[in-house]
């Protein structure tokens, strides 16, 4: 404390703790004497600093209650502690509720209660599901004229000649049951045979729908398979039974849709090599 | 074992003890609890208008905020130095949430003034020089009232109070000389005034 360089107003109260204002070095007086007024002022900030620090050590520490260290504590452990084991024991072990009262016990009760009423209401109602599959069949035959048209267009790319003017039948919407089928599709047959030329290409398509209708319209399917082997099947030509089974619907009560439309794609990828096509195709339209 | 435990940590230093809180060891916590709930707990009661609901309020969060965001911490630093940090931006944000001075003369009656007769004019001296410093304080600003709060309350050290408030050690003792200054101009009178008193009660008794 020799230079006055050393001083800072903030210095002042390590002199006025530690040195009254007769013991200051003179350089240090003029220092002082520069933020205070006097000596009176000094020694009067010396007192109230003195009074200051002795009630200040003085004070008691006061002290939280015993219950606030408890409180933190436990939200430390609970701290500790993964969010998932906190929730399940939120859920089942909640210390306050008897075991029916615990959250979890009764979540769980309520989802039992719920998925024995949906296996219930599930297992009661058997056939909506076949209708349901029913309806969504009917609607895959119920084709548009632009599926049909597709259709046709694929037909023309394996075969068909440009000039061929092959009518495109539209979807039939019409259901029919099994004997009208039957009937139908003799009527057709019949027709064909004043036809030579096209009785291999039924034969054909007549085996294909034989093995397609066996299963859903036993007339028809014992029609079918009937006049099929009574002719001498060509399989030289898999690409009519392929195109006739890719295409083939498995609807119980269209047995005679399906052969009409059958027989015309058949014709149709066909009609380039028979004669008589016309002819053919006015015969599947009578019978329609 | 839990006690031998925290006997142990007794030894420890507070950033030690703050090391091993963060790798979430209860008993390291509950050392420190101990070391500081008291300081704490007075803190918040003096520098929150002598509320003890508050003081404990703030206590707790302040504690709360000890292990959940213990990762703030940062390894090399001072423990006691961020804990005020963190408990005087707690009182900041609380000055600011409320924007309220407490009127002076209603904490006076609030806080610990003996109304029963003096035995001793000695005693009420002080109790009332006390009182007188404790409404003085109340009415300084936040940053001046802070500070020597920690200086003289906190027995805490100039280097201390900046690292806590943020601020150069000679601002701190720049707010503290005239924080002095400005106790003394107004003790001044009421030591004249409380002389007075005095001097009354000794004649007439």
């Amino acid at each position: 404390m020799k230079s006055n360089n050393k001083y800072d107003p903030e210095d002042i109260e390590s002199l006025l703790l530690h040195k009254q204002f007769h013991e200051l070095y003179p350089e240090e007086k003029e220092f002082v004497l520069r933020h205070l007024e006097n000596e009176e002022e000094y020694n009067s900030m010396r007192n109230t600093l003195f009074e200051i620090k002795e009630i200040s050590s003085a004070s008691d520490l006061l002290r939280p209650d015993a219950g606030l260290k408890k409180e933190l504590l436990r939200a430390f452990q609970g701290e500790r502690k993964s969010p998932f084991i906190i929730w399940l024991n939120a859920l089942f072990a909640a210390p306050d509720r008897s075991f029916f009262g615990q959250r979890g016990v009764q979540l769980s009760f309520s989802l039992a209660v719920i998925a024995i009423i949906g296996v219930f209401l599930f297992t009661s109602q058997p056939n909506k599901k076949v209708m349901a599959e029913n309806h969504v069949e009917q609607n895959k035959e119920m084709e548009s004229p632009a599926e049909v048209e597709t259709k046709q267009a694929d037909v023309e790319e394996e075969g068909i000649t440009e000039e061929s003017t092959a009518p495109v039948l539209p979807p039939a919407a019409v259901q029919i049951n099994s004997a009208d089928a039957a009937e139908e599709v003799n009527d057709v047959v019949m027709k064909e045979e004043a036809a030579p030329e096209a009785q291999p290409l039924t034969n054909q398509v007549s085996k294909a729908m034989a093995d397609e209708v066996s299963t859903t319209s036993p007339q028809v399917s014992d029609f079918a398979v009937e006049n099929a082997n009574s002719e001498n099947i060509d399989y030289a030509s898999p690409a009519i039974t392929n195109k006739a089974t890719a295409l083939s619907p498995t609807f119980n009560s269209s047995g005679a849709e399906l052969y009409s439309e059958y027989t015309t794609v058949a014709i149709v990828e066909t009609s380039s090599n028979i004669e008589g096509y016309a002819d053919v195709v006015d015969l599947l339209f009578t019978a329609k | 074992m839990a006690s031998k435990k925290l006997a142990t940590y007794q030894t420890h230093s507070d950033e030690q003890l703050m090391k091993l809180v963060q790798e979430k060891d209860a008993y390291a916590f509950e050392s420190l609890y101990d070391r500081y709930s008291a300081l704490m707990y007075t803190y918040f009661h003096r520098m929150l208008w002598k509320d003890k609901e508050k003081a404990r309020d703030f206590t707790q969060e302040l504690f709360s905020k000890l292990f959940e965001k213990s990762n703030y911490f940062q390894e090399g630093r001072n423990f006691k130095t961020w804990f005020y940090s963190v408990a005087h931006n707690m009182c900041k944000n609380e000055y600011a949430k409320h924007e309220v001075r407490v009127d002076a003369h209603a904490e006076i009656k609030y806080q610990t003034v003996d109304r029963t007769p003096e035995s001793s004019s000695e005693t009420l001296d002080k109790k009332s020089f006390k009182a007188k410093l404790e409404e003085v304080l109340q009415s300084l600003d936040e940053v001046k009232r802070t500070t020597f709060e920690l200086r003289f309350y906190q027995d805490m050290s100039i280097q201390e109070i900046s690292e806590s408030m943020e601020c150069s050690e000679g601002t701190v003792k720049s707010r503290l000389f005239y924080t002095i200054k400005e106790l003394n101009s107004k003790l001044k009178d009421f030591e004249h005034i409380l002389k007075a008193i005095l001097i009354m009660i000794s004649f007439y008794s």
